[in-house]
């Protein structure tokens, strides 16, 4: 409903590009949400990803969304697919898990919606010039390798251990 | 009139909600490890689209959103590292199964 | 010897700790315990003999050691105002430094220099109680060889025994209060420990009384008069800040009419008597004494005949230039240990326990010492405690002899006529009998009618004092020789077991008895009367006094009170010091109005009163030569008085004595049961504080604990209720955690 409104209000080629890849981002989402089989939801996933990279290049950070087409569409999502397609995953069954979570996730999600939309509203960006140079990759690694050093590379870090982990859970004999 | 930020915005709160509903609807483990992707991308979205507004080149919140990218990287791995131990101990990755740790 | 002070408390100290480790291990056997125990006891008294060499030697050899190192060494070599002394501090025991005082009131705030070294001083005082505490000691140590021989706890019994040695020294070593007061809460913890040696068995069958419960009657007891004793010292440090007796002295006497009689003085002199009421068994204190007899015998000898119990004495005496500043302290000791000494002989006289009866018989003795301090007679008091020690451990150690031999048993009713299986036992019990009694020239005479006479003659004593006192003479002689006729003498009462076993008991056992039957005898030519020397025209040969007297002499402006031979030309002689004083007086008030404060400069007219007053006590009654034959016969009579009734009750006629049975039936029960002041006791304090303790044991249980059992009941049920949300579903926190982050979206947003 409220991507409609905003259609209705958009008018240049831009709105409308945007109005469409908000649209297909929704409904992505809404696939992976609902879908049963895995595997589409998996797509559907990569689907979603590929709208909002699109939309990142649309706000102007072009390397965000190269990195969001890599690592994500790319790396993240052939990982999760793989794992599907390993554990040969059926169809989840139909009726799932039942009213009391569903009533409490339409809720929770209403109210969340609500409140971030709200929340949105209330920030007013400046109508600002966007600057020289954003989301180029000379800005973004200027920013990480000199004032964002430190954060980096214990992000880096945070990387090692989580590998360490899943080769420790996915293992299947510690011993062996 | 909202411009691109200010929809991208709205953008993100609507699938993190989506995201959150799947994650407390779902049973499938995988599901709602996609589920989490969602929301962390909707985060995504929000800090790049408000970046772009804020003083000082807005190189922020691409940074930010790259180490959100890095942990949601590193959140799949171990995630999905756990869903095959889980799978391999019950037989499937029914995530109600896995309730072992209560009183 | 003197730089040698510190090894007279160590090495008992040492024999302790070698025979309680090594015997508690069970790497010495019975004969290494006494070995060690007796020897480490005889190094004492032999290092007190040196001490005593050197003391009278003249401290002029010390000189070169005080030079050397001024701030451990002090050395007085005596003159008018103060006794020759030697005082060593070994370490700053209780660095407190500069401590700001608050007096009595604001004005008298000052800062004083709180620091408490470990002091011994070594005075004329101190070398007698040394020489008596270290030599009787060692004698019992040899005496309970032969008398402990076999029993259980052997080597527990003799570290005990020493470590009592050193915490005896220590108190009579002890420079200041706070190191006395380590040795009197050290000798009190012996005590407990050597009362309750037979912890397993039961003491007292009528009333149920195990020897632990004698045990901790004894310290329980001693606790109130310990309570006293340290409110006493409290007063005392914020008076004086400071502990050192010398110094508390000197500052006394410094301005003596100042001081004079202040209930500040009086207070601190009471509540310390109040310490020396729960040790040295005065009334309303005093029932542990008898209870304590659950002890082995040498026990009650050494720690409460000889030595422990006079810790009392010995404390007033310590403390003489305080209790002579303040009359009113000395008049409450000097009617306590009257009422003591009579009170005590009435239940001696009829007890049947043998050493019951001594017990009875130390308390009053005890008494009488008390009325001796009390009536400034310290020297004699002093004497009394020294004479005491020799023949009431005699008379112990003879009881003990005798119970050894006779199957154990403390019942008179079941001895008589045992001289003829103990000659020795018999001789020995007989002299220390007559000694106590005050057979004239033996010891007892010498210093109990000292005391007595004192009471009658002394500005701080009264009429009346002296007569209770004569009674309690009378009885004690009545007692003693109870005690002497159903044990020795008459035919003899025992089972025909017991009977065929008796004889006479070893030689370690015979031979202390001896000596100290010696000592009992003759140890009274140390300090002869100056009245009964004067009789037979000797002059003035009291070494004692002599010796002595400069230690507890009253000095400042009461000082012609002290010997009552304040003479007009003494009264002329004094003249000077008392206005002197008076100048004191004035300079006290000068100082106190400085600061615009009319109080004090009251209290400088008061003290100028004061000193008239003490003008006043300078006249003393001497008495003359016909009073003092008066009083030497009355003495003697006291003796035979209590002889003959002795005899005319339990000696040849057994007729006699089972006809006045039922006479007496009333005042014996009344007697014999202690005047029920265990019941009354029991009654007035023990029973409303059992009654207070099981109020608070119940507020304990109900409203403390339930405050505790409340908040843990509390914490169980939130837990009950909270771990309800931990289902182990995942989806279930999930739902948790967004819900708090919509509420906290909302809170941020609102």
């Amino acid at each position: 409903m409220i991507p409609l409104a905003l259609l209705g209000a958009m008018t240049s080629l831009q709105t409308i590009v945007l109005g469409l890849i908000a649209l297909v981002a929704i409904i992505a989402a809404l696939g992976v949400v609902l879908h049963r089989n895995p595997v589409v939801q998996g797509l559907f996933l990569v689907l979603n990803l590929l709208a909002i990279a699109g939309l990142y290049a649309l706000l102007g950070a072009y390397f965000f969304a190269v990195i969001q087409v890599l690592v994500y569409a790319g790396a993240v999502m052939v990982l999760i697919i793989f794992v599907i397609m390993l554990l040969n995953l059926q169809p989840a069954a139909r009726g799932g898990s039942g009213l009391t979570p569903v009533f409490f996730a339409f809720v929770l999600g209403l109210a969340l919606v609500s409140l971030l939309v709200r929340a949105g509203r209330s920030f007013a960006p400046p109508e600002a010039a966007l600057a020289e140079g954003f989301g180029s990759v000379a800005q973004m690694g200027s920013s990480l390798f000199m004032g964002y050093f430190y954060p980096f590379e214990v992000i880096s870090l945070a990387l090692v251990a989580a590998m360490a982990g899943a080769i420790l859970f996915a293992k299947r004999d510690l011993e062996g | 009139m909202p411009d691109a930020p200010s929809a991208a915005l709205l953008l993100s709160a609507v699938l993190f909600s989506i995201g959150t509903f799947g994650v407390l609807t779902r049973r499938g483990a995988i599901t709602i490890l996609m589920s989490i992707e969602l929301m962390l991308n909707a985060g995504n979205l929000a800090l790049i689209s408000v970046s772009r507004s804020l003083p000082g080149g807005g190189a922020d919140g691409q940074v930010l959103a790259l180490f959100v990218l890095a942990i949601a990287a590193a959140e799949a791995a171990v995630g999905l590292g756990l869903v095959i131990a889980l799978f391999r101990l019950k037989g499937s990755i029914d995530i109600d199964l896995a309730r072992l740790l209560r009183w | 010897m003197l730089p040698y002070l510190i090894l007279i408390p160590l090495a008992p100290l040492t024999g302790f700790l070698l025979v309680g480790l090594l015997g508690s291990m069970g790497l010495i056997d019975d004969r290494w315990s006494h070995r060690i125990a007796v020897s480490a006891s005889a190094l004492a008294c032999i290092l007190s003999i040196g001490v005593a060499v050197d003391f009278s030697g003249g401290l002029d050899d010390c000189q070169t050691l005080v030079a050397a190192s001024p701030d451990a060494y002090e050395l007085v070599l005596g003159d008018e105002n103060e006794a020759a002394r030697f005082e060593v501090t070994y370490w700053e025991w209780l660095p407190l430094g500069e401590v700001s005082l608050r007096g009595w009131d604001e004005h008298h705030t000052r800062l004083a220099n709180l620091n408490v070294g470990w002091t011994f001083s070594v005075d004329a005082l101190t070398i007698i109680m040394l020489l008596v505490v270290s030599f009787v000691g060692t004698l019992i140590h040899i005496y309970s060889i032969g008398y402990m021989a076999g029993e259980a706890g052997y080597y527990r019994f003799f570290c005990y025994l020493n470590l009592f040695m050193t915490m005896m020294l220590t108190l009579v070593l002890g420079g200041n209060l706070l190191v006395m007061f380590v040795g009197w809460e050290g000798v009190g913890l012996c005590s407990y420990l050597l009362i309750g040696f037979y912890y397993d068995q039961v003491f007292d069958k009528e009333s149920g009384l195990t020897c632990a419960d004698a045990g901790r009657k004894a310290f329980i007891t001693n606790r109130i008069g310990d309570f006293g004793f340290l409110l006493g010292g409290l007063l005392l440090i914020v008076t004086f800040g400071s502990v050192d007796f010398s110094e508390i002295a000197g500052m006394i006497n410094a301005s003596s009419a100042f001081w004079y009689g202040t209930p500040l003085l009086t207070g601190i002199g009471i509540l310390l008597f109040v310490g020396a009421t729960g040790k040295s068994a005065q009334v309303p204190l005093y029932v542990w004494l008898p209870d304590a007899m659950a002890g082995p015998t040498p026990v009650s000898a050494l720690i409460h005949a000889a030595t422990m119990v006079t810790a009392g004495v010995y404390m007033l005496a310590r403390m003489s230039a305080l209790f002579w500043h303040a009359p009113g302290a000395m008049f409450v000791v000097a009617v306590v240990g009257c009422l003591t000494a009579v009170f005590a002989a009435t239940m001696g006289m009829a007890q049947y326990d043998i050493k019951k009866v001594l017990a009875y018989s130390t308390v009053s003795q005890l008494g009488f010492m008390f009325l001796g301090a009390g009536v400034g007679a310290f020297v004699a008091a002093i004497f009394h405690l020294m004479t005491h020690a020799f023949f009431k451990a005699c008379l112990f150690l003879g009881s003990g002899s005798v119970i050894a031999r006779a199957g154990h048993s403390n019942d008179m009713r079941l001895y008589g006529g045992l001289k003829k299986w103990m000659p020795i036992t018999f001789a020995t019990y007989l002299v220390a009998t007559l000694a106590i009694t005050g057979l004239p020239l033996l010891s007892g005479f010498m210093s109990k009618d000292e005391i007595l006479a004192r009471s009658l003659f002394s500005t701080r004593g009264f009429f009346w004092l002296w007569v209770f006192g004569v009674i309690g003479a009378v009885m004690t002689s009545f007692y003693m020789f109870r005690s002497v006729w159903m044990t020795f003498l008459g035919e003899n009462r025992s089972p025909e077991k017991v009977r065929e076993n008796l004889k006479e008991s070893p030689r370690t056992m015979t031979w202390v008895l001896v000596i100290l039957a010696t000592g009992a005898a003759f140890l009274g030519l140390l300090g002869i009367p100056g009245g009964v020397s004067n009789l037979v025209g000797l002059g003035d040969i009291n070494w004692l006094e002599h010796h002595l007297h400069p230690v507890v002499a009253a000095r400042g402006v009461v000082a012609m009170a002290s010997h009552g031979h304040a003479t007009e030309a003494g009264l002329a002689e004094h003249g000077p010091a008392v206005s002197e004083h008076g100048d004191v007086a004035a300079e006290h008030g000068a100082v106190g109005s400085e600061p615009g404060n009319v109080a004090a400069g009251h209290e400088g007219v008061r003290a100028g009163h004061q000193a008239e007053d003490v003008l006043r006590e300078g006249l003393s009654v001497h008495p003359t030569m016909g009073q003092e034959w008066a009083l030497f016969f009355l003495a003697a009579g006291v003796f035979a008085l209590g002889l003959l009734l002795a005899f005319w009750s339990y000696g040849n006629n057994a007729a006699r004595a089972k006809a006045l049975e039922p006479k007496l039936t009333y005042v014996r029960r009344l007697l014999y049961r202690k005047w029920f002041v265990d019941e009354i006791y029991d009654a007035l304090v023990l029973k409303p504080f059992w009654g207070l303790s099981r109020f608070f044991a119940g507020f304990d249980q109900r409203v403390v604990d339930g405050a505790v059992n409340f908040s843990a009941a509390a914490t169980e049920l939130t837990g009950q209720v909270m771990k309800l949300f931990q289902t182990g579903v995942v989806r279930h926190y999930a739902v948790w955690l967004l819900s708090g982050a919509v509420f906290l979206i909302w809170i941020m947003t609102k």
